[in-house]
This record gives C-alpha cells, sequence and structure tokens, in this order.
C-alpha cells in the first residue's frame, strides 16, 4: 500500500524533538570534559566525581531531599484526610475547589502570602518554614489526585467492615486506605517531585543559612552554566523518572487488587 | 416458632420532608424468612438500615428478645447485612473476606481459621479460598457476601435484593441455597426486594411497604388471594382491577353488569374489583362485552387481552388450544368467591 504523508505524525515528531532537546542538552554535557559547558572537548566523567566533593551542592542536596521526604509524609497524611473528610461530608463543588486551589494558585502568590504569614507570626525562616510551605503546596495536590480516587469507592464497603464489627480505625487502615492506594502513590511522586525542584516558594520561605538545591543552583547560574549544574540537572532528572517508574509499577499491582 | 424474636414498634423516620417510615411496626418471629416488599422509595430500605444500625429513627423502638437493639452499637449488633453490591473487600483474598468478621472477635487465630473453614465448605467455596473476588462470577461472589455475612453468627441476616444482579439461572439455584442455609443455620433471614417474585419464592411471611406504610402483612398465598387494599392487589401479582359502584348485594359494573357478592362497602360506592387473569373464563359471543385485542402465546398458555365496552382493559390467561382470534367477541365468565371488592 502506498504510504500517505501524514502531517500529524511529522508536527507530533518535532513537538517531541523540541520537549526533549534542551533535557538531551543537559544530560549529554554533563558528561564534558570541558569546563566551559558549551564547548565539547570529549566524553569525561569528572564532574560526576568532583560534585561529591563540592560541600555546598552535596549539604544542599541531603537537604533538599530531607525537605521533600518529610513534605511527602505531611502531605499524604494531611491530604488524605482532607479527602476522607470531604468525601464523607459529601462536599460539593466549592468545598473541593477551594481544597485544591494551592495548585492552581501562582506560585509566586503563595509564596508572597506564605512569608508575609511567617512574619506576621515571627516565625524566622529555616527549612522548617520551607517544610511547612511546600507541605501547603503538595497537600493540594494530595487531595485532588485522592478525592479523584475515593469518589469511586462503593462506600458500602466500609459500612460492611463496621457490619462485621470493625472499629472505625481498622476500617481506615485495613479497608479505606489499601483502596486508596494507587491515589496515594501517585500523591507521594508529584509531592516528592513538586517538592524537590521547586523554586519560588523555597526562595521566598527558606532562611538564608540552608540554601535548597535549587536556590544553590540558581546562585551558580549567575556565573555562567557549568557542567556541574548540567551533572545536578541530570541527577534531579533521573531520580523523579525512578520516581515515575517506580510510581507506575506500584501502581499497577496496587491497582490489580 | 411462635416467640418474636424481633418487635418493631412505631417507628417513624424522617428526611427532611421526606417521610421513609410513618410510625410501622411489625414482628418478626424466630428463623423465619421475612420480606419487606415495595416499590423503590417506600421505605423498605431505611427499615433494613435502622435495623442494621446505619441509621437511626426519629422515634420508635426496636427490640430484639425485648431488650432495646438501637441501645447497642452498629458493630457488636447480633445482626449482619449481605448488601444489594455484596461490598466484598476488593483487595482481600476469600479466605480473609469470610473470615474479616471473626477477626474482630476474641477468638484465637485457630479457631477462626477452624471456623472460616467450617463455612466456606458449608458454602461451596473450598476452591476459590486464595482468590480476589474478581476472579470470581457473579453468583460465586454472592456466596462470598452471604459465607461471610454469617460467619459470625448473627440472629439476623438481613439481605438486601438479594438475588437482583444474578441471571435468570443463578436465581433460582441461589434460591435454594439461600433455603437451604437459613435452615442449616438456624439465622431468621429479612429480606428486602422489590420484586415480588424474588419475596414470594423466598419468604415465610411478607410485608408490603408503600410510601413508608405497611399496606398488609401474610404469607405469600395470602397476599395474593386475599389482598386486604388495592395497592396490595395492584402490586403482587398480575391482576384486573375494574372501577364499579357498589349495590346492595354486590356491584355494578358498565361493561360486565351486576354481580353479586357479599361486601360490606355499603352501596352506592365507587368500589375496585380485582379478578385474576386465571380465574376468568370466554366465551364467544357476537354481542359481548369484550373483544379481544391482543393473543400472545405464552408456552403452557394463552394471555388474551380485552378490551371492555369501558375501554378497560383486562387480561386473561386462556389454555393454549383455546380457539381465540383478535378481534373476537367475548363474555366473561368468574366465580363470585375469586372475586375481591375494596
Amino acid at each position: 500500500m502506498h504510504k500517505r504523508f501524514n502531517l500529524s505524525a511529522v508536527v507530533a515528531v518535532f513537538v517531541i524533538i523540541f520537549l526533549y532537546l534542551p533535557i538531551t542538552a543537559v544530560v549529554g554535557l554533563s558528561f564534558n570534559q570541558s569546563s566551559n559547558s558549551l564547548i565539547w572537548k570529549g566524553f569525561s566523567l569528572d564532574w560526576y566525581k568532583t560534585i561529591w566533593s563540592n560541600e555546598p551542592i552535596m549539604s544542599s542536596f541531603q537537604r533538599t531531599i530531607f525537605v521533600a521526604v518529610v513534605t511527602t509524609v505531611l502531605s499524604l497524611i494531611i491530604g488524605t484526610t482532607i479527602s476522607i473528610g470531604l468525601n464523607k461530608m459529601k462536599a460539593g463543588g466549592f468545598l473541593r475547589t477551594f481544597s485544591t486551589a494551592p495548585a492552581i494558585v501562582p506560585d509566586l502568590v503563595l509564596a508572597i502570602g506564605l512569608l508575609t504569614t511567617f512574619s506576621v507570626i515571627s516565625m524566622s525562616l529555616s527549612l522548617t518554614t520551607v517544610i511547612i510551605s511546600h507541605t501547603v503546596f503538595c497537600t493540594a495536590f494530595v487531595v485532588a489526585v485522592v478525592l479523584a480516587r475515593i469518589g469511586l469507592i462503593d462506600p458500602s464497603i466500609e459500612e460492611a467492615s463496621t457490619d462485621l464489627g470493625a472499629s472505625a480505625m481498622k476500617t481506615l487502615f485495613k479497608i479505606t486506605i489499601p483502596q486508596l492506594m494507587p491515589s496515594l502513590i501517585a500523591g507521594a511522586v508529584l509531592s516528592f517531585t513538586l517538592s524537590m525542584d521547586e523554586f519560588v516558594i523555597a526562595f521566598f520561605t527558606n532562611g538564608p543559612e540552608t540554601p535548597t538545591l535549587p536556590m544553590v543552583i540558581y546562585s551558580m547560574i549567575r556565573f555562567g552554566v557549568t557542567p556541574e549544574i548540567n551533572v545536578l540537572g541530570t541527577l534531579l532528572l533521573v531520580i523523579s523518572f525512578v520516581g515515575v517508574i517506580l510510581a507506575q509499577r506500584i501502581g499497577k499491582v496496587a491497582d490489580s487488587i | 416458632m411462635s416467640e418474636n424474636l424481633l418487635e418493631i414498634r412505631n417507628l417513624t423516620k424522617n428526611f427532611g420532608s421526606v417521610t421513609a417510615l410513618n410510625n410501622i411496626s411489625l414482628d418478626i418471629k424466630t428463623n423465619e424468612m421475612f420480606a419487606l416488599l415495595g416499590p423503590s422509595g417506600c421505605g423498605k430500605t431505611t427499615l433494613l438500615r435502622i435495623i442494621a444500625g446505619f441509621e437511626s429513627p426519629d422515634s420508635g423502638q426496636v427490640l430484639m428478645n425485648q431488650t432495646d437493639l438501637l441501645a447497642i452499637p452498629t458493630r457488636t449488633r447480633p445482626v449482619n447485612l449481605m448488601f444489594q453490591s455484596y461490598a466484598l473487600f476488593p483487595h482481600m483474598d476469600i479466605f480473609s473476606n469470610i473470615s474479616y468478621g471473626l477477626t474482630n472477635t476474641s477468638l484465637s487465630k485457630e479457631e477462626i481459621s477452624k471456623q472460616t473453614f467450617e463455612i466456606i465448605e458449608k458454602i461451596g467455596l473450598q476452591e476459590h479460598v486464595k482468590k480476589k473476588p474478581n476472579q470470581l462470577s457473579g453468583g460465586q461472589q454472592q456466596r462470598v457476601a452471604l459465607a461471610r455475612a454469617i460467619a459470625r453468627k448473627p440472629k439476623i441476616l438481613l439481605l438486601d435484593e438479594p438475588l437482583s444482579a444474578l441471571d435468570k439461572k443463578i436465581r433460582q439455584e441461589m434460591q435454594v441455597e439461600l433455603k437451604r442455609i437459613q435452615h442449616e443455620f438456624g439465622i431468621t433471614f429479612i429480606i428486602v426486594t422489590h420484586d415480588q417474585d424474588e419475596a414470594i419464592s423466598l419468604a415465610n411471611r411478607i410485608a408490603v411497604f408503600n410510601k413508608g406504610e405497611i399496606k398488609q402483612i401474610s404469607s405469600p398465598q395470602e397476599l395474593y388471594e386475599n389482598p386486604t387494599n388495592e395497592f396490595v392487589a395492584d402490586f403482587i401479582g398480575d391482576g384486573n382491577l375494574l372501577k364499579a359502584v357498589s349495590t346492595a348485594n354486590g356491584f355494578q359494573h358498565p361493561s360486565l353488569g351486576e354481580i353479586a357478592i357479599p361486601h360490606n362497602s355499603g352501596s352506592g360506592k365507587q368500589v375496585s374489583v380485582l379478578i385474576r387473569p386465571e380465574n376468568i373464563a370466554l366465551v364467544k359471543a357476537s354481542n359481548g362485552s369484550g373483544e379481544i385485542t391482543d393473543s400472545v402465546f405464552a408456552g403452557s398458555r394463552k394471555n388474551i387481552t380485552i378490551k371492555l365496552r369501558t375501554n378497560e382493559i383486562v387480561r386473561v390467561y386462556a389454555d393454549k388450544s383455546a380457539s381465540l382470534e383478535i378481534g373476537d367477541r367475548v363474555n366473561l365468565s368468574f366465580k363470585p368467591q375469586d372475586v375481591r371488592v375494596f
């Protein structure tokens, strides 16, 4: 059969190239021997070695992971509680939209609001304020994901648990939460990746002594993009990808039960 | 057998301006198969949920063996519910589903396992112990739901539309099975259904509900043969309800003439007359009171539809060999003792 020229396929290919070319550039240039990241001098893993001994980068990297982990745990707990509550209340559109609003509100507005709040209650800026701020922001995403799932659960399943003598706590942990597992995993991955590379809110709400990785990268960029930044970018990319792939795998298993 | 297990006294429940139950009283005996039958929205499900503990009445009492059932929390009531949707726990295997109720007791692990396997055997689910609910057919899922609901040996098992989701063949199988289980475990069953066939085939006694009120409580046969009001007459079985005027000796129908039946409605009143399709005989006559408008072969019989001069439609079951054709004029004959007047 004669193959016809397919315009939409061509457009799709160009869009994909356009989307992935910058990412490919970051990954590719992270292996550049040259200290000027724009001139290719040959393949090298040197920058991957030197980065381990770069104290400011490594400590900010640790801080970022710490913030992301704590934020994820808090957002999951708070977000799931809100979702279960909204579902039990049979809450209407307004409350639902309201509880997911921080996900839609511009980061800048949220950041200014949080900063103002912290200064009103005279809370000094530190990693704690970053965690609180990221939790506000990520909880909204968790609520959005979990609410979508919780509405699909047959309410008589929880009633059956009570009818069979289970306490409210047992029903929550043995029946409700296992049913929500795929959405909890999705919410966790979202929270972790959102928090990990979040810049604007962290920039506003962090103290001067404890910069997170995106803040360190930002301050380094003022002197030009170095191969070290490309290495950091690649590492963040790998962590995000691994997270997403893991979530999909676990999600499939959780969905099949 | 005559002892009352459950006594429902003057139960009323409103949802906003909607009255779901209006001053309901009802006795259910030990080891009975009792059905709550009525159209959707008649209050039968509300009553079921009050007995199970998912709703509380606005007023009235529910007594089990003379003690207040409503004072017992939902999770410790000696009552279990088999949900219409089955509500099996999708992430647990069949064994864990069935043993779930027992894990909420103080029984040892060995004892739970022993009792669960006993039930699994009695309900015939041995091959499915390790499967997940979504790997089973509808009929098998229902057996799991049944096993799970009786595992705690409740005094009363509530069944919400137990056969509605099954296809015809499995329905019949499950009817027999439910009766067997009820007999074997000696549990009182209360069945909620909108399907009269389900109620008639399963229950010893039926309470017919309409708009939050009980219209009649009696055996299936009694409901069919001696309905006490027009609603029951219309709701149970196929029936012909004709508008007539009462006379001193019976009633006067514009098309069928005067029929002598003893009654106590007084004379000159608008009444409804019930005649079942199987109690009417048809005689061809050129000046007959009705005309055959439809005749459908239904296996063992013919379903004949007749239009009277009053434009009322009467359904009659005729012998399959009867030589009755569409367009024939016929006279209707029936025995006075087969007629009910409301």
